[in-house]
């Protein structure tokens, strides 16, 4: 039955995206609006208040480009990388005033860590990270998708969505020594 | 794959990241604001090839696999038997951090280096001349067999009795931690992997003088970085990655979605570049190439790829299927035969080797089906004919899925090209399989990494 179902919702999809590429706007209508707020947040959480811009964005370059998609089963990979390019952009504009080499920190062990880690420390360490690494954590952690999730949205192996996890979080763990 | 740090505390990155998503602007907006936008927006024209249909493309494969059999077949078999110009020597491996070589005939074995620290990951140079391995304070972790060390550990190579130690990468060289490295095919150099998939500073590659006298030379750039997608994690992939005999050329699949173009070759400083495989510009349901290599006369490339297989078990839609190309980009075709429509099986295969003489490849092939525990079949492929030989029994894993194996099979091929090798983990006696035979042997040794057979002249 799941099986069944999830064709189902990709085959409408299909002929969303088909109908769309074509200068349908009410069918493009149909395809963002279940996407809207999972988006809106992912931009938010990678972002923060620059966040709104970019979905706007990233879903305004969907529809010019919607044409370009050769595959329509790719669509939301297609979306999700869409909205890491314009999130990069966005990063890209604000200028960061602090880079550091995240890479020579050693990471701590988890007993020593523990203490002085706060949620501010852990926002302030998310900020670090480059914005793959915020994106997959924001899927994983933010909309608690499962890797196998994870890995249809994007259009990777799992075994690629579980090595980009974990470095992610790996990247995570020396900011947050940094932040300390 | 190790363990994320314990210390990331989820709970506080949950919070942190739901407060910071709630903002005063709903979806609603968002979609009147874009839809808005949209109303006033032209599309930009969509750019396409013309389609070749499955009917216009199977006779076009079929004229292609005629024409590799003819180019390669008759110099695959001579009386039955594969013609290798090398034979087997002494097997390196790693126990109790040190490096041992036994021999296979005899089951005698030998300590090559011994020393305080802890060596693994023997890697005999391609002339068997010289042993490549890692050292290290500490023992190493290794649950996966490809994970990057700590920056303590360093990069030795010695003459194969253990002989003329030298320091190739220094401990704390580059400031980051060492990946995979391996032999580049003339044995001039080790290519060494840093940091791997950790953002825009990861996946830095370098090429040492294995003498040891010339300075080390950043490969990436010119080379593209490994950021976020696949990067090479075994010293067979990152092997691969350079064109034999010489290494002249590289190979390189950064990430499709970053990428489109995501089979590439070029020189190692960059120029020259040639896309092979393009998803974009092909109607094989490709996604993001996951491994490729050379084949030994340079003339082929094996890959792995991402076909869709639907329906699959839940939403996986992810099947890894091999091809074969020629070193050009053409004649791509598909090696294995799985059938395509295998509802609720998820198959991943992997190239683990070319036989030496080019006219084999070693696979490891595994199927998932919903919660059933994976099962993994080494295969032989005969390139010219997609004949399939299994190598040994299958594995069954005691996981439903394929990421949550702990250590994923390696296997390599004998100089000679008469055996298999097959290492199934840390700990475990690695196995010996005749392809001619099918007759595989454990090895009266463990071992706690793949280990690397001396060629001999």
């Amino acid at each position: 039955v799941e099986i069944e179902r999830v064709a189902v919702a990709r085959t409408k999809d299909n002929v969303l995206v088909g109908r769309a590429q074509r200068g349908d706007r009410d069918a493009f209508a149909l395809l963002i609006e279940p996407r809207a707020g999972q988006l809106l947040q992912t931009a938010r959480a990678i972002l923060g208040d620059d966040g709104y811009e970019a979905a706007q964005e990233t879903l305004i370059a969907a529809w010019v480009q919607l044409p370009s998609l050769r595959d329509a089963g790719r669509f939301d990979a297609w979306l999700n990388r869409t909205l890491v390019n314009k999130c990069r952009d966005a990063l890209r504009k604000r200028k960061r005033g602090r880079e550091i080499d995240l890479s020579a920190i050693e990471i701590a062990g988890p007993d020593t860590a523990a203490a002085r880690i706060d949620e501010a420390s852990v926002l302030a360490a998310f900020e670090r990270l480059s914005i793959d690494d915020r994106h997959i954590l924001v899927l994983h952690h933010l909309h608690d998708l499962p890797l196998a999730q994870i890995a249809v949205q994007l259009r990777i192996p799992v075994g690629t969505a579980k090595s980009r996890l974990w470095s992610a979080r790996r990247a995570l763990g020396r900011a947050l020594e940094a932040e300390r | 794959m190790t363990t994320p740090p314990a210390s990331l505390h989820d709970a506080l990155l949950r919070q942190a990241l739901a407060r910071r998503a709630a903002g005063p602007s709903t979806p609603a907006e968002l979609l009147d604001d874009v839809l808005a936008a949209v109303e006033t927006l032209p599309q930009r024209r969509g750019w396409t090839l013309p389609l070749v249909s499955e009917l216009r493309l199977v006779p076009i494969l079929l004229v292609a696999a005629l024409l590799l059999s003819a180019l390669i077949g008759p110099a695959l078999f001579v009386g039955g038997r594969i013609i290798s110009p090398h034979s087997n020597g002494l097997v390196a491996y790693e126990s109790g951090g040190d490096i041992y070589v036994g021999d296979l005939a005899t089951g005698e074995t030998r300590a090559v280096v011994t020393s305080p620290a802890f060596e693994a990951h023997p890697i005999f140079s391609p002339d068997g001349t010289q042993i490549a391995f890692y050292r290290s304070p500490t023992r190493l972790s290794r649950l996966s067999g490809h994970d990057d060390w700590a920056p303590t550990t360093a990069i030795v190579v010695v003459r194969a009795d253990g002989s003329g130690e030298r320091i190739i990468v220094p401990a704390g060289f580059p400031g980051r931690a060492l990946g995979a490295f391996s032999w580049t095919p003339d044995g001039a150099y080790l290519i060494v992997n840093t940091d791997v998939g950790r953002g825009p500073s990861g996946g830095l590659v370098f090429l040492f003088d294995a003498s040891g006298g010339a300075e080390p030379r950043l490969l990436t750039p010119p080379l593209p970085r490994w950021v976020g997608g696949h990067h090479p994690q075994t010293a067979s992939e990152v092997a691969a990655m350079f064109r034999p005999p010489n290494g002249d050329r590289v190979l390189s699949f950064p990430d499709s979605t970053l990428d489109p173009s995501n089979l590439v070759e070029m020189d190692i400083d960059g120029s020259n570049h040639t896309v092979l495989l393009d998803p974009a510009r092909t109607d094989l349901p490709f996604q993001a190439v996951e491994g490729a290599i050379w084949s030994p006369g340079a003339n082929l490339i094996a890959l792995t790829t991402g076909d869709i297989c639907s329906p699959c078990f839940r939403q996986l839609d992810w099947s890894l299927r091999t091809y074969v190309m020629s070193a050009d980009g053409g004649e791509l075709r598909r090696l294995t035969r799985i059938p395509d429509a295998d509802p609720g099986v998820q198959v991943e295969e992997r190239v683990l080797a070319w036989s030496p003489d080019g006219s084999m490849i070693l696979i490891e092939r595994s199927k998932a089906e919903d919660q059933a525990p994976i099962k993994s079949q080494t295969i032989v492929v005969e390139v010219a004919t997609s004949i399939e030989h299994a190598i040994g029994s299958p594995t069954t894993w005691p996981y439903a899925r394929r990421d949550s194996v702990p250590y994923l099979p390696t296997g390599s091929w004998s100089p000679d090209g008469q055996k298999v090798l097959v290492f199934e983990g840390p700990g475990t006696r690695p196995i010996v399989i005749d392809i001619e035979t099918g007759a595989s042997t454990e090895l009266p040794w463990a071992s706690d990494s793949h280990p690397s057979w001396r060629r001999t002249d």
